[in-house]
């Protein structure tokens, strides 16, 4: 980019360049100081994950050793053992999964039927209850806890499946998002059904529907790691080990036992692995989801 | 084309074709009805569980709340809110929140352009490695990531410590020292928790129409400028977003005080919402807590119309 090039006849390369310029070097020198940048900073990033898993599958005897063992030999799972021997971890990993899919499940449906109206249909009173909501989205959920525990104890509901899922499907964010993507569907496709004389349950099952795939896996994908790796609301609304998730459990495990790194490091390689795969598998819908909500505007 | 005949003679306005009432009301109900049900589901989730608790929060801010069977709940004003601002601990708990905030979002903004400037010139390939690197933390959970660094920030066996004694630097207590826990804390998001950004901006900068770029090439402008009057305003609106986002989110840090320092040492690591958690779940004082949140609230509010206010300028091509 800009830099004079100073022709000097030098030794041919084998892919046959005759005049390799102290710009071309320099370029090349720039660049690889770029790469060394960004692998180091991925290195530092990822750090933590390659701390978590290889540390899960020390052997005890050699866990607290300085200098540390960066690949861990011999392997051993010890630590898993403990970490089952000592808490509810199976049934964490239970909870957190079934809660978690649960509420991916519902939050898809009632936000996804919610949108549908406000993207593609007029009915009185949506401007104002649009507007509400929007500007509901801006309260910090901390306001929230207070009343909501006080609601929720006076009712009985606390350590119940209830109070886990149901109130997962009330989403404001997930709205959002189904209402900006169905607003750009055709609705030329809608018009079409409506001739054909397709009821409007109809239209949302079979045209609408099919046509939001790509919002519906946003927002699955989203909320199902999201709800994954919940705590406060687990915190605040389970009292007893068998009801907590992964997170909670984990967190109580660590002030039960607080030098046990090995047990605790293998809890959390437990709870992060399916993310992980979920991250591989799916990293576009995560990359999408993430520049759809900011370019929302 | 079919042929104009004359019709009835034309009828008064008045009167005749004015639906009736029932009939006005079976039109509503077809035109509508659906629209109804299907946003009922989530209308009434929000109710329950998001609106009335905001109405309730207020009120019971004004309140001093009941718990014991002998207790009843009394109607304090505005004492619930003086208390908590001329409260020490909530003062401490602002200011540990509000230099985490900075810092941490400060440092998510420089990380995330840098490190996005140096990938976009790169070979998709290679931009979608390196997204996926710096993205994934984010996604194992703050729990997580908060026990992981309570492991490396272990003072004796802890990696961390390791680590820097390598380059000569002096092991440090980390979370355990009153005058470096916060500065500690500090360190997760800015190592962990940036991917985001990096993601926004990227996308972003493909959306800078290459002719602009162009147009400064022929002005034979520099590298330096064409970042400072190209990318950089043209960003702006990313920018605004990362900052936005960046503080509201910092602002309402949780997850990591509870797991790693529960607000000590000597209250070096208190912040704004662990404060509320600790006042209405250890102390029970649920008004307290309840004005609590909302000063918090209402701080963020005006956090986030300042920032819109100094950040969003129209930008022209």
């Amino acid at each position: 980019m800009g830099v004079q090039s100073i022709a000097r006849p030098v030794v041919s390369t084998p892919a046959g360049e005759r005049n390799a310029s102290a710009g071309t070097v320099l370029r090349g020198v720039l660049k690889g100081v770029v790469y060394a940048i960004l692998v180091l900073w991925a290195l530092v990033s990822l750090l933590p994950v390659y701390w978590m898993i290889t540390t899960s599958i020390k052997a005890s005897t050699v866990m607290l050793q300085i200098p540390p063992e960066w690949i861990p030999s011999p392997i051993s799972f010890d630590s898993y053992q403990t970490l089952f021997q000592h808490s509810d971890l199976p049934r964490w990993f239970l909870n957190t999964a079934v809660v978690s899919a649960a509420i991916t499940i519902g939050t898809v449906i009632v936000n996804a039927l919610a949108a549908y109206p406000f993207a593609k249909l007029r009915f009185p009173g949506d401007r104002t209850i649009f507007w509400l909501l929007l500007s509901l989205i801006m309260v910090p959920y901390v306001v929230v806890w207070v009343p909501l525990f006080i609601l929720v104890s006076n009712l009985g509901l606390l350590d119940s499946y209830w109070i886990l899922i149901v109130p997962g499907f009330a989403s404001v964010w997930n709205f959002f998002l189904f209402k900006q993507f169905m607003q750009t569907l055709p609705s030329t496709l809608i018009d079409a059904a409506r001739i054909d004389a397709c009821t409007e349950a109809g239209i949302f099952w079979k045209v609408i529907l099919p046509l939001s795939k790509p919002a519906v896996a946003v927002v699955a994908i989203f909320s199902f790691v999201g709800q994954w790796n919940s705590f406060f609301w687990w915190l605040l609304f389970t009292n007893s080990s068998d009801m907590r998730n992964l997170s909670v459990g984990l967190a109580q495990y660590r002030y039960q036992n607080l030098i046990d790194y090995g047990p605790l490091m293998a809890g959390a390689t437990i709870s992060a692995v399916p993310v992980i795969v979920i991250f591989l598998l799916f990293q576009r819908y995560f990359m999408e989801g993430l520049t759809v909500g900011a370019l929302k505007g | 084309m079919a042929e104009r005949t004359v019709t009835a003679p034309v009828q008064p306005m008045l009167g005749k074709d004015s639906p009736s009432f029932g009939e006005k009301l079976e039109e509503f109900r077809e035109r509508y009805l659906w629209s109804y049900l299907f946003i009922a589901p989530m209308i009434i989730l929000i109710a329950i569980f998001l609106f009335y608790p905001l109405i309730d929060a207020f009120i019971i801010s004004f309140q001093k709340i009941g718990i014991a069977r002998d207790e009843v709940t009394q109607w304090v004003g505005v004492a619930n809110f003086v208390n908590t601002v001329t409260d020490s601990v909530w003062q401490r708990a602002l200011l540990n929140t509000f230099i985490f905030t900075v810092v941490t979002v400060a440092a998510d903004l420089v990380l995330s352009l840098f490190l996005s400037w140096l990938i976009f010139p790169l070979s998709s390939s290679a931009q979608s490695f390196f997204k996926a690197c710096y993205y994934l933390p984010v996604h194992i959970g703050g729990i997580m990531v908060a026990l992981v660094w309570y492991w490396m920030f272990d003072p004796t066996e802890g990696v961390l410590n390791y680590l820097i004694g390598l380059v000569g630097v002096p092991h440090q207590n980390w979370i355990a020292d009153p005058n470096f826990a916060l500065q500690s804390l500090m360190l997760i998001p800015i190592l962990s928790g940036h991917g985001g950004g990096v993601i926004l901006y990227l996308a972003a900068m493909g959306g800078i129409p290459k002719t602009l770029y162009e147009a400064a090439d022929i002005d034979a402008a520099s590298a330096w400028s064409k970042l400072k009057n190209v990318t950089w305003p043209l960003l702006k609106p990313t920018t605004l977003y990362v900052v936005i986002t960046g503080t509201i989110g910092s602002f309402q840090v949780f997850d990591l005080i509870y797991v790693l320092t529960r607000g000590g040492p000597d209250f070096a690591t208190v912040t704004l919402v662990y404060l509320v958690y600790q006042v209405a779940f250890e102390q029970y004082s649920f008004g307290l807590a309840s004005a609590q949140a909302f000063i918090l609230a209402a701080i963020i509010v005006v956090l986030s119309l300042a920032q819109f206010r100094f950040l969003a300028t129209d930008v022209e091509y």
